[in-house]
């Protein structure tokens, strides 16, 4: 079958300015330009396609259910029953909540998805970023706030584990709770937040800390080594991150004395191992979930930009989780190339 | 419709729609804040369709949504901004000559892109890589149809220009053979 450029631009301008949303679909066989341009067609749509991360759909859902549907469930019983009726249903119901004991599931939710407002965290659900992991071994409340470049976790109620492994190539993270707070710095440790104090176990690695005083003013900032305890007193915390109030430039110092050389010698060892793979087909998983496939073109500041099906992809090397040489075996440590970013 | 029926219908929209609309938004606006925006669109639609709302197109809503959220939230100059939304026609399955001549297709596109002013680039992205009618960008970019359909027309002089410099503005009597 012939086809003409002539024909085939003419087709490219009706589409573009016709109405419909695809070119013509009656009943005589199309001509060679009208195949081409179905083809055009369905390879931008594919091409514009990306799977969203599996946790965005999860959390829609536990969102969407959890506080609309139970209030309107609620508001349905209440209108029907008879006023000498209410007392006794809301016994039952408080009863049945008090015995009910939410099945055990974890699901990962991003950060930026909890917003800034305190969010009440069912029992071992599991909040991942910037290599991360905390979950929370009974009802917990946690507020995140985004500052620039600092994720700050107000952490209310609960028992919270946190691993954070590699945290000197992620974003800088605060864990404020009351009587303190913590900045990881490579580390798995315990928070237990008790009505007569915070505990603070630190099983491996380092954190950076710092203490409130009576008066809600920082007292003073260091860095711990594991083995660490520490109980942080109660009934004294921050609201927000004191930004100017001393904490951050002189923590800023420590970090720098100690972590700076270090940082150095990763982003190197990093992005010359990127260099070496230039020209091969590679698979990251980015530290949102998603898969991103192609031919790694260049590696400049850190960044990877892949040739995908749909163009030229910059991923920020701080940002992947995994990266493959070859997509069907990921993920497998047998990989040559098979590295952990995190 | 009950509470459970509308959430069955939204999780169909979802699946059908999110990956485009997350492709979109990557391009647009990067990895972090396309999940944002992603999740903060599909709510909105949850709670018009709960509020029974008619929405007579999902997907062209969640684009306007999307688009409202970055315009209003982020940077306006993400949407106006081509990033990469070019595509690799590298397709084993067609022959050679049809290969190379999706390539040569894509390059005329990608050349006549650059002659288009902000809007308009904006306006052509939604039409030949989301194949989204008239109608449907009127209602995304909150314009008039009138008002598309004569920047459609200025952009497909744009492109036939660019056609026609390239030499495809005059019949090639023996034609290519796909």
């Amino acid at each position: 079958m012939k086809a003409s450029k002539l024909k085939i631009a003419a087709a490219i301008i009706e589409y573009l300015t016709e109405t419909k949303s695809s070119p013509n679909s009656n009943s005589r066989k199309p001509s060679a330009e009208e195949k081409l341009m179905g083809q055009i067609l369905r390879d931008n749509h594919e091409a514009i396609k990306l799977t969203p991360p599996e946790h965005i759909l999860h959390f829609l859902q536990l969102k969407q259910s959890v506080e609309p549907v139970l209030f309107s469930r609620f508001q349905n019983i209440f209108m029907h029953l008879k006023p000498s009726l209410i007392a006794p249903v809301i016994v039952i119901i408080v009863s049945i909540f008090i015995v009910w004991k939410p099945r055990e599931r974890k699901i990962p939710l991003s950060f930026a998805a909890i917003g800034q407002e305190f969010a009440r965290i069912p029992t071992e659900y599991i909040l991942e970023k910037s290599g991360i992991r905390i979950s929370v071994a009974r009802t917990g409340e946690i507020a995140i706030e985004n500052k620039g470049l600092k994720d700050h976790i107000f952490l209310k109620q609960g028992s919270w584990q946190i691993s954070a492994s590699h945290q000197l190539f992620k974003k800088e993270t605060w864990f404020h709770f009351p009587g303190g707070g913590i900045k990881p710095l490579g580390t798995n440790l315990s928070i237990d937040i008790e009505n007569d104090g915070t505990k603070v176990n630190l099983k491996k690695g380092k954190i950076q800390t710092y203490f409130v005083n009576k008066f809600h003013r920082l007292e003073k900032s260091t860095i711990e080594t594991a083995p660490y305890a520490h109980e942080f007193p109660a009934g004294v915390d921050l609201v927000s991150f004191p930004e100017g109030d001393g904490l951050t430039s002189q923590a800023d110092e420590i970090v720098k004395y100690s972590e700076a050389d270090q940082i150095d010698k990763l982003a190197e060892e990093n992005s010359s191992v990127y260099q070496n793979f230039i020209g091969a087909t590679i698979s990251v998983i980015h530290g949102n979930g998603s898969v991103i496939s192609g031919v790694l073109e260049y590696v400049y500041g850190g960044k990877l930009n892949i040739k995908t099906k749909s163009g030229l992809v910059e991923v920020i090397g701080n940002n992947m989780l995994l990266v493959s040489l070859d997509a069907t075996r990921l993920p497998s440590s047998q990989n040559s190339f098979f590295r952990e970013t995190k | 419709m009950s509470d459970v029926s509308i959430e069955k219908e939204w999780e169909a929209i979802y699946r059908e729609n999110s990956s485009m609309l997350y492709g979109y938004l990557v391009k647009k606006t990067g990895f972090d804040q396309a999940s944002d925006i992603l999740q903060e669109s599909f709510l909105k639609l949850l709670q018009s369709m709960k509020k029974n709302r008619k929405i007579e197109n999902p997907k062209a809503y969640l684009f306007q949504t999307a688009r409202n959220i970055i315009s209003t939230e982020y940077n306006k100059n993400y949407l106006a901004v081509s990033t990469e939304l070019s595509v690799n026609y590298e397709d084993k399955k067609v022959n050679v000559e049809t290969q190379m001549l999706k390539k040569e297709v894509n390059n005329l596109i990608e050349t006549a892109k650059h002659l288009l002013s902000k809007s308009e680039l904006d306006l052509f992205e939604l039409r030949w890589y989301m194949g989204f009618t008239q109608v449907e960008i009127a209602v995304i970019m909150e314009k008039s149809e009138r008002q598309i359909r004569r920047d459609i027309e200025k952009i497909g002089v744009k492109i036939r220009n660019v056609f026609n410099d390239n030499g495809w503005g005059a019949d090639d009597m023996e034609g290519i053979e796909l």
